[in-house]
């Protein structure tokens, strides 16, 4: 780079008088002694001058009066616009607004992580039309939960048993349409955690059992089996129970909160193995009802002091896990959807259907095994349009392709019950030594949505 | 009817006495200022926009808006230079609004100017030089009349600043709120620009 290079971009402000002294005076120097500097500088200046001699118009004579004339109109003159407000000036609002938009996308980001769960649960949610019956797999259930049992078609060939299912209790299920249905996730969380035998896993019947053209005020169990699933799985339950009976609003310990809870009573977080959500006024009340039910199993409630500003209401439950179920069905159900009568035919009513394999039902000759059963009160399946009530469980917890189901079926066709205590876990006396599992019970007030029923406390298994 | 300005009389008060007495509510004192300062306003939004019915316009507008927030005004800064300020900033906003409708404004120094109650043909500052010499410097002008539309709005506005207005790199900072450095590189690019235009009609 030679001098001329230096110079010249500085020649348009020495030309303007706008340097410093020194620089002036490199320039002077330069300039006196370079032909081809010279030569721009005197180019400069005629650009100058021309500018500066560039046409000039008159305004017009009314030029005041139409000012006055705006003034007086009220007129806005043509203000900043938007952009100027928001940009400008740029080098400061510029950085100062895009600072502001990776707070906001940060913050929004992590909301909708928080949410993201919740949505997914309730996009898994599925209305079911779907009865005991249905042998589609799990990603399908949403799909056929749309139609009506009458319009389905009967029973297709069982499909082959997933590896996984080899391990794990057979769940049945069954829902009507707008009530929740297990998603495949928390189905493979079930089959993971119901581990052997015999045992039904306290998930199993959580959203697994949606209550069939009830007026249950609704109640979710999750499974369990380690304080994160459960944890997650009760934010799921809050994004059913949002979705489904309207409860957003609706403020409910956090996470953080229960585990707090639960170490305050000497319960150990991994031990929570899910969450029932009882809609109700009374608290007290519920818990009167859950001491009962628990004791007929076996199981004890254990009471929270609530801490000065907790939100929501809740106490846990430790039932053994086969009895979870059970245990669930009652507490959440009211005695209206609970009328079972005595002697009511079984026959017909029974469904047993696995998800995993989502095999025949139970009754078929040939159903190879079900893990849970749901009784209806009346002989139709289960459908969107059904008025047939979810009365109990059955919860035998057979293993599949045990010896004990292969060949028959779970239940004799024409069995006849004599009322919800025998619904029951009746063909696996091993699952009685079964570890227990705490559930975690949150009431909640009930929803405009929601039934206002409050009818007796159910039956509940015997034990 | 509008008043008869009395030059010596517009001599005796300043910018900012006028200002004063404006927020006082002094109408007269307005009115001086818009006759003192129209012709530069109407100019500056003239060189910028190339279009005199946006231009009149905008320097009308640059007056209303004084005329509204004289009591804003705390006079950190000439008063031109806030005139100034507000005609560059409805310039560019009527710049865009053209922009966002393709409008190319283009004016032809022949083409006779409409005042409404008659015709004024472009005024060309005359030198004094001999006839032939003055056609070629009103070719040269009206060359670079040309060259100065099809300078980007920026550049074209810190060269009317600079060279129409007379205005110092400081001041002209101040208008266009940026800093000294740029006003000079603006400055030093525009002429650059010019510069390598004209050559290529050559």
């Amino acid at each position: 780079m030679n001098d001329c290079d230096i110079i010249q971009p500085e020649l348009s402000a020495y030309m303007d008088g706008e340097l410093a002294p020194h620089r002036r005076e490199l320039v002077e120097a330069h300039v006196a002694t370079c032909r081809r500097c010279q030569e721009a500088l005197a180019e400069l200046k005629t650009l100058a001058s021309g500018v500066a001699a560039l046409p000039k118009l008159q305004t017009p004579p009314q030029f005041l009066a139409e000012v006055r004339r705006k003034i007086v109109r009220g007129d806005n003159p043509e203000a900043l616009t938007w952009r100027d407000h928001l940009f400008h000036p740029f080098w400061i609002k510029v950085p100062l607004e895009l600072a502001a938009l990776v707070a906001v996308t940060v913050f929004v980001t992590r909301l909708g992580e928080q949410e993201s769960i919740e949505t997914v649960a309730s996009d898994q949610v599925a209305p079911a039309g779907n009865s005991g019956n249905d042998q589609s797999p799990p990603a399908e259930m949403e799909a056929k939960a749309e139609q009506p049992a009458a319009a389905e078609p009967a029973p297709a060939p069982a499909p082959p048993p997933s590896p996984t299912a080899a391990t794990g209790n057979d769940i049945a299920t069954t829902a009507p349409a707008g009530e929740p249905m297990p998603s495949p996730e928390t189905q493979a969380t079930t089959e993971n955690e119901t581990g052997s035998a015999g045992n039904v896993a306290p998930g199993a019947a959580s959203g697994d059992f949606p209550i069939a053209g009830s007026q249950s005020k609704s109640a979710v169990v999750a499974s369990g089996g380690g304080i994160k699933p459960a944890l997650e799985q009760r934010r799921k339950v809050a994004a059913v129970n949002r979705g489904n009976v309207g409860l957003g609003s609706t403020p409910t310990p956090s996470a953080a909160e229960v585990v707090t809870m639960a170490r305050n009573v000497g319960i150990e977080p991994s031990r929570l193995g899910g969450v029932v959500v009882v809609h109700s006024e009374d608290a007290n009340d519920v818990q009167s009802r859950a001491e009962q039910l628990a004791a007929r199993c076996n199981g004890k409630v254990i009471s929270v002091s609530l801490s000065m500003g907790a939100t929501g209401q809740i106490f846990f439950v430790e039932v053994p896990r086969e009895y979870a179920a059970s245990f669930k069905l009652d507490l959440e159900q009211n005695a209206a959807t609970f009328a079972l009568s005595t002697n009511a035919l079984v026959a017909g009513q029974l469904h047993a259907v696995s998800y995993l394999d989502f095999h025949p039902p139970a009754l078929s000759t040939n159903a190879r095994g079900a893990g849970v059963a749901v009784v209806t009160t009346n002989g139709s399946f289960l459908s969107a349009t059904s008025t047939a009530r979810v009365v109990g469980v059955l919860t035998g917890g057979m293993e599949k392709n045990s010896a004990f189901f292969e060949g028959r079926p779970a239940v004799e066709p024409n069995a006849v019950f004599n009322g919800p205590a025998q619904l029951t876990l009746t063909n696996n006396p091993g699952a009685q030594a079964a570890a227990t599992t705490v559930l975690e019970i949150l009431v909640v007030a009930p929803s405009s949505l929601a039934p206002k029923n409050s009818a007796p406390v159910p039956s509940t298994p015997a034990n | 009817m509008e008043r008869v300005i009395q030059p010596d009389a517009e001599k005796t008060a300043s910018d900012h006495e006028l200002l004063e007495r404006c927020r006082a509510g002094d109408e007269e004192a307005f009115d001086d200022l818009v006759r003192r300062h129209q012709q530069r306003a109407f100019n500056v939004a003239f060189q910028v926009l190339r279009d005199r019915e946006d231009a009149t316009e905008v320097a009308q507008d640059a007056f209303v808006r004084i005329y509204r927030s004289v009591n804003n005004f705390r006079g950190e800064c000439e008063f031109t230079t806030w005139l100034h300020q507000i005609v560059v900033n409805l310039a560019r906003n009527k710049h865009r609004w053209w922009k966002r409708r393709g409008r190319q404004s283009s004016v032809s120094l022949d083409s006779p100017v409409e005042l409404g109650d008659g015709e004024a043909p472009m005024q060309i500052a005359a030198s004094g030089d001999a006839p032939d010499v003055e056609t070629v410097k009103a070719e040269f002008v009206e060359l670079l009349s040309r060259r100065m539309e099809e300078l980007p709005r920026k550049l074209r506005e810190v060269l009317v600043l600079r060279n129409v207005e007379n205005l110092s790199y400081e001041q002209i900072a101040v208008v266009l709120d940026c800093s000294i450095g740029t006003v000079k590189s603006r400055i030093a690019r525009a002429r650059e620009a010019l510069r390598e235009s004209l050559q290529d009609e050559r």
